[in-house]
């Protein structure tokens, strides 16, 4: 039976742990609210952007771009995978890793893959796991700028390129609410066009200042936003997966809290009994 | 003069879509400054850092400030896409001009790990936001 004392020194210690929750939660909801806005505003962009590709792609047969041409089956599968630079966010970074091994065993079981890691906690997680990591990028994931994810996507460009890897997916947590975030595996290269909607008629634009070219430019950005779209998507992901594992956190220490006091209350009548009990004793007895 | 209308949306990324109907717009294309109106061929061009000016009948004209993109023209439908669009009414002019300063006075001192490029497209849209917030062509 623990002592008045110890109890109350556990008391203060889950109160402390839950102030610190608490202010936590808040500062995610905050940073939450500004992430939402920012992942909203740029998918119609990413979206537009993409089906432009796709329509250009499906229209022009005869562009030729090393971005587009099919995978060949074999070679190395690259992965990029992205998750947080800290913790504290419930299943956020767990669900991604378990999901990579998945993907090693179960959907590429006969592929070399090398994973190409956004945030330290991936990093670590998959290190320990004795994955392949060809690359990493860590301290992009708080606020995720274009030229955070230009840097990232360049060299994956450059490695799909040079024919390091003959199909790149990314894996990211995709923002659907605050409580709910959707593992998402996404084809990136080689660029697969959308199946693409409308009349079907082939309608062929004039270029300028020329197909290949704009085409070129156009795929560079495209492959730009996407990944700074999937970049804002995981942060977003992250304040929500925060803040409710923090929200629970608070909860929970409410509840020990409770039970603490309870157990106090009750050993602190215990004593007073007890000690009732000695004097009433102890006055009969003389 | 061609009847009818274009509608024009603008794209950018961490901003809002916006959406005009009007019957005529300039735009800063990559092959040099282009004008849609009602009945434009389909077209699919480059856009550098300029002014984007937006036509109604009225008279009531709107400048947007761009940074490089991309522009769509497709059955009287316009689509621009741009990593920066600003109206013209919302520049910071003190801002932009200060901005000029800066990238003028990097290109004027070049030292080993100046950008060229950065510099040179930061004076571009620098200047394309004090020309829409004069609203002038650029």
């Amino acid at each position: 039976m623990p002592s008045l004392n110890d109890i109350k020194r556990r008391i203060t210690s889950v109160k402390s742990t839950q102030k610190i929750t608490r202010a936590m939660k808040m500062v995610a909801a905050s940073k939450l609210r500004r992430a939402q806005q920012a992942i909203t505003r740029t998918r119609p962009y990413a979206y537009n952007l993409r089906s432009l590709v796709s329509s250009v792609a499906a229209r022009a047969d005869e562009v030729d771009h090393p971005l587009l041409r099919s995978a060949r089956g074999e070679g190395k599968i690259g992965i990029v995978v992205v998750t947080s630079d800290r913790g504290l966010c419930g299943g956020f970074n767990a669900t991604i890793v378990h999901r990579v091994l998945e993907c090693i065993k179960h959907d590429f079981p006969k592929r070399e893959v090398e994973l190409t890691i956004v945030g330290r906690k991936g990093l670590e997680a998959l290190r320990r796991r004795h994955c392949t990591i060809r690359a990493s990028f860590t301290g992009a994931s708080d606020k995720p700028a274009i030229r955070a994810a230009a840097e990232v996507i360049d060299d994956i460009v450059a490695d799909f390129m040079g024919g390091g890897t003959d199909e790149v997916y990314c894996l990211y947590n995709e923002f659907k609410s605050a409580v709910q975030q959707n593992v998402t595996l996404e084809q990136m290269l080689p660029v697969v066009p959308e199946p693409h909607e409308g009349d079907g008629l082939p309608l062929d634009y004039i270029y300028e200042p020329g197909q290949e070219a704009v085409f070129g430019e156009l795929l560079v950005r495209h492959m730009h936003v996407q990944m700074h779209r999937i970049l804002l998507e995981s942060a977003a992901s992250e304040y929500g997966a925060r803040m409710t594992a923090m929200d629970s956190a608070t909860r929970n220490a409410g509840d020990v809290i409770d039970r603490l006091t309870l157990q106090y209350n009750r050993a602190r009548q215990d004593a007073i009994t007890t000690q009732l009990i000695e004097v009433v004793s102890g006055a009969e007895a003389l | 003069m061609a009847e009818g209308t274009i509608t024009v949306e603008l794209y950018g990324p961490e901003r809002d879509p916006v959406r005009f109907e009007v019957h005529e717009a300039v735009f800063p294309g990559g092959g040099g400054v282009f004008t849609v109106q009602p009945g434009h061929t389909s077209l699919l061009t480059t856009l550098l850092a300029g002014v984007v000016i937006l036509r109604t009948r009225e008279g009531d004209d709107q400048y947007f400030a761009i940074s490089d993109g991309f522009a769509e023209v497709r059955d009287d439908h316009v689509r621009v896409l741009s990593s920066v669009f600003e109206s013209g009414q919302d520049v910071d002019v003190a801002r932009a001009e200060a901005a000029r300063e800066r990238a003028e006075s990097r290109l004027r001192k070049p030292d080993e790990d100046l950008d060229l490029a950065r510099a040179e497209m930061a004076i571009h849209r620098a200047l394309a936001r004090i020309q829409a917030s004069k609203r002038q062509d650029y």
